[in-house]
């Protein structure tokens, strides 16, 4: 516990940052990790209370770098687990409202689009089949 | 979604992705991914207004994009189900949609 204290400085930055970051390059793609970061909040919550701790125990201290260091630290490691808090909580909820013209819509319109080959797909062309369209973001 | 396409197949169904990105930026980042189903380019936005799913200013640098949604269209060009999402984080699994066709 002591070591964890003496050395949050730097620890819980670099464990925000990976519980951070980890979550889009990793995580997102199981969707039950995806849906409520389990893996990824744990790790920035944990991160943010280890930095606060270290930086009270740091504060107690008479070494004004260390006191800094600790500082700086703590600062960091609670921003960027607020983040991720903040994107999950609210961010990702940022989208129009749900009654939109698709509500309405009973027939599906046609539509023709080019796929990544340039061949030229109809939505008429799958007649007679069951069609999954998924509109995504541009990114998975 | 890719990973369960040959039982998506086995229920005789299509698979079809859309999004705003153009026929150049789904080959180059989406293809190299493994997609096998159609990826259609719709920078213009024709059939994600057709479909009313536009999203204002939905990408990071203020452009539009699609909202996520899931439309399973059934033999008849009938719109089975809309799934639609109030979190862009939390999409239709692949066995939630398999379970609904």
């Amino acid at each position: 516990m002591k070591f964890l204290l003496k050395h949050s400085f730097w620890l819980a930055p670099v464990l925000a940052f990976v519980g951070f970051v980890t979550y889009f390059i990793f995580f997102v793609r199981f969707p039950v990790l995806r849906d409520v970061p389990w893996v990824n909040l744990p790790i920035v919550i944990f991160a943010a209370v280890l930095a606060v701790g270290g930086g009270c125990h740091a504060w107690k201290g008479s070494h004004a770098v260390k006191r800094r260091l600790h500082v700086g630290g703590a600062l960091f490691s609670v921003v960027v687990a607020g983040l991720l808090i903040f994107y999950v909580f609210s961010m990702s909820y940022q989208m129009p409202g749900l009654s939109d013209t698709t509500e309405q819509l009973e027939k599906a319109p046609n539509f023709t689009l080019s796929d990544a080959n340039g061949k030229m797909v109809s939505l008429s062309d799958f007649r007679g089949k069951k069609v999954i369209i998924s509109f995504y973001r541009g990114f998975w | 979604m890719q990973t369960e396409i040959d039982r998506f197949k086995e229920k005789g169904a299509v698979l079809i992705g859309i999004s705003t990105s153009t026929v150049g930026e789904v080959k180059t980042k989406m293809l190299p991914k493994g997609f096998t189903f159609p990826l259609l380019a719709d920078p213009e936005l024709e059939a994600i207004d057709a479909f009313g799913l536009r999203h204002v200013a939905g990408y990071p640098t203020g452009g539009d994009i699609a909202r996520p949604a899931v439309i399973i269209i059934n033999e008849t060009g009938t719109i089975q189900e809309k799934l639609l999402t109030n979190n862009w984080r939390v999409r239709p699994t692949a066995e939630e949609l398999l379970s609904r066709l």
